[in-house]
């Protein structure tokens, strides 16, 4: 029981990162990045590369692996933020404020070429990326969990809650504040809306891209692992109100809760719980646990 | 000071200012009023470059129609829009932080500003750290006021201030426009409030249908049987109910 906690709360908190991510884009653009599933994926796949490229420079043992993995992950933040920008800039930037949802194939399509992109690096195969703490079982009482876990916890919680004090408390977090809620008064402001926007797809992808190294060790990193985390994500962000980030981060905490604990008792209805779960706040509250309706300005 | 040339504005197929021109000097209320549509919002936006419009805006000689919003409010031209628009999310001393973001890197001067404002508005210093959408409607539109005032500009543009206000109210905020003026800002005034507008300001501009239709010396305008019978008669109507 402790450990399908942990461990639910483990994923549940990589959910929430994602979340976080799909609250960033939606509240200052009103479009959601859906291609995220493939930044988590690829981002994964720059932490291993850049492991493997580190260990190759450097020697085996140079530095302690922990230090690599801390490495892999900033790496697979800022190149996957980075790339954000591009997909910004030709998926979202043409079609934000504007009315249809040109955004939503145009992201997948972005995806789709990351995806293929990284492909043709890194194949189809999955690849192990080593836990920086080492597979050992710890054991509290009955429940064993892996140091990976914590470290995702750990880490996770960490960031969400940088995130909750920067949005409230810094210069940015204002700005971005005010863009999500009035685009032509945050102008009036002498904000710089676009740009604004291009840095909420940054620390969308970066999160997406470090989520994808925090899960690489628990999951096996292939190239298609993205897309259940990133939907699940979407879930938690549905659940708990896309307008609310810190809905989204409990919406993430309480899919990886429903999933794990209906895992115990059986592991084929996990993934419909959960989505039994979203169908379920949906009916009850539409826009989500702590979502409120946008009103759109036009 | 402002100078506007043939300014047109559409959405869609609908045209919304048809080639409008008028002139703002320094130092000058300028009040422009008309109905409901006429577009006055429309050619204040076109100003302060929120919608796209066609043709020519110059502020302290320099052309600034091909700026974007942010820059010409760098500039010096700032904007109380219409229905206040204030990020009622966050609190009022917030709100007067955004107004700083072009200062951003000047703390001290964003802080002085903002003393300044709150002494001008006692009222926004007692609801400091009060959610700006709790605020009364008078406290937002001051809030409103107080908000692009720290954007530090030459030129205060307000979209129907008096908007869903009692006349109290209304008249405190247009003494304060007038002690603005008195310290050196600049004003254009949109209003339905025609008689107010009209008595503090040096001139006026009437729109209807996308188009000036009567233009002059405010208390010239004050007289003119065609605002009386349009626009004064309303609000006196509105004032004896
Ligand atoms: N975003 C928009 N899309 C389509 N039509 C618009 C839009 N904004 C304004 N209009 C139309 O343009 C015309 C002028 O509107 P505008 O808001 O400029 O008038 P106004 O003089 O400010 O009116 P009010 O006193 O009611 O604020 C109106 O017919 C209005 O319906
Ligand atoms: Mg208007």
């Amino acid at each position: 029981m402790l450990q399908a906690i942990i461990g639910g709360l483990t994923l549940g908190s990589v959910y929430a990162l994602i979340a976080l991510g799909f609250n960033l884009t939606y509240t200052t653009t009103r479009t959601l990045n859906f291609a995220q599933g493939d930044f988590v994926s690829v981002g994964a796949f720059v932490g291993l590369g850049t492991v493997g490229v580190l260990t190759a420079a450097l020697g085996a043992d140079a530095v302690g692996y922990v230090w690599l993995y801390a490495l892999a992950a900033v790496a697979a933040a800022l190149v996957m933020g980075v790339l954000g920008l591009p997909l910004y800039l030709a998926a979202i930037r043409p079609f934000a404020g504007k009315p249809g949802m040109s955004w939503v194939v145009s992201t997948i399509g972005f995806g789709i070429v990351l995806q293929s992109a990284a492909l043709s690096v890194w194949g189809l195969g999955a690849r192990m990326l080593p836990a920086p703490f080492g597979d050992e079982v710890f054991r509290i009482g009955e429940a064993g969990f892996r140091s990976q876990e914590l470290v995702v916890l750990v880490l996770a919680v960490a960031i969400l809650g940088a995130f909750d004090v920067a949005m409230r408390r810094t210069a940015i977090g204002r700005c971005m504040r005010a863009v999500a809620l009035n685009r032509d008064a945050a102008a009036l402001m002498g904000i710089d809306v676009p740009r604004v926007m291009a840095m909420a797809f940054l620390a969308s992808s970066a999160l997406a891209g470090l989520s994808g190294v925090l899960v690489a060790p628990i999951l096996s990193a292939s190239l298609f692992m993205g897309v259940i985390i990133a939907l699940k994500g979407f879930s938690a962000a549905i659940i708990g109100g896309l307008t609310n980030p810190r809905g989204c981060m409990a919406g993430g905490l309480l899919i990886g809760l429903v999933e794990s604990l209906t895992a115990l008792w059986s592991a084929q209805w996990r993934e419909i719980m959960v989505f039994l779960l979203v169908i379920l706040v949906l009916a009850m509250a539409p826009n989500g646990l702590f979502g409120r309706k946008l009103v759109e300005k036009v | 000071m402002l100078t506007v040339a043939d300014l047109s504005v559409s959405y869609g197929p609908i045209r919304a200012l048809r080639g409008v021109s008028i002139r703002v000097g320094a130092g000058e209320i300028v009040a422009l009023i008309g109905a409901n549509g006429a577009g006055k919002s429309s050619l204040l936006r076109g100003i302060t470059g929120l919608v796209p419009a066609t043709g020519r805006v110059t502020f302290d000689g320099r052309p600034i129609d091909g700026l974007s919003t942010p820059q010409r409010v760098a500039l010096g031209v700032a904007m109380a829009p219409e229905g206040r628009q204030i990020f009622t999310d966050q609190t009022v001393h917030e709100n007067l932080l955004l107004g700083g973001h072009l200062l951003r890197g000047r703390p001290q001067r964003v802080a002085a500003n903002i003393d300044r404002f709150y002494a001008l508005f006692p009222r926004l210093l007692e609801r400091r750290d009060q959610i700006a959408g709790t605020l009364s409607g008078g406290e937002q539109q001051m809030l409103a006021i107080a908000r692009a005032l720290m954007t530090e500009p030459k030129l205060l543009i307000l979209d129907e201030p008096s908007l869903g206000l009692a006349p109290i109210i209304t008249a405190d905020i247009f003494r304060t426009l007038v002690g603005l003026r008195r310290d050196g800002m600049t004003i254009l005034l949109v209003e339905q409030m025609a008689n107010q507008a009209l008595a503090i300001a040096d001139r006026a501009y009437v729109l209807e249908g996308g188009s000036i239709v009567l233009e002059g010396a405010a208390a010239t305008l004050r007289r003119d049987p065609r605002i009386r019978e349009a626009y004064l008669g309303g609000d006196l109507a509105h004032h004896a109910a």
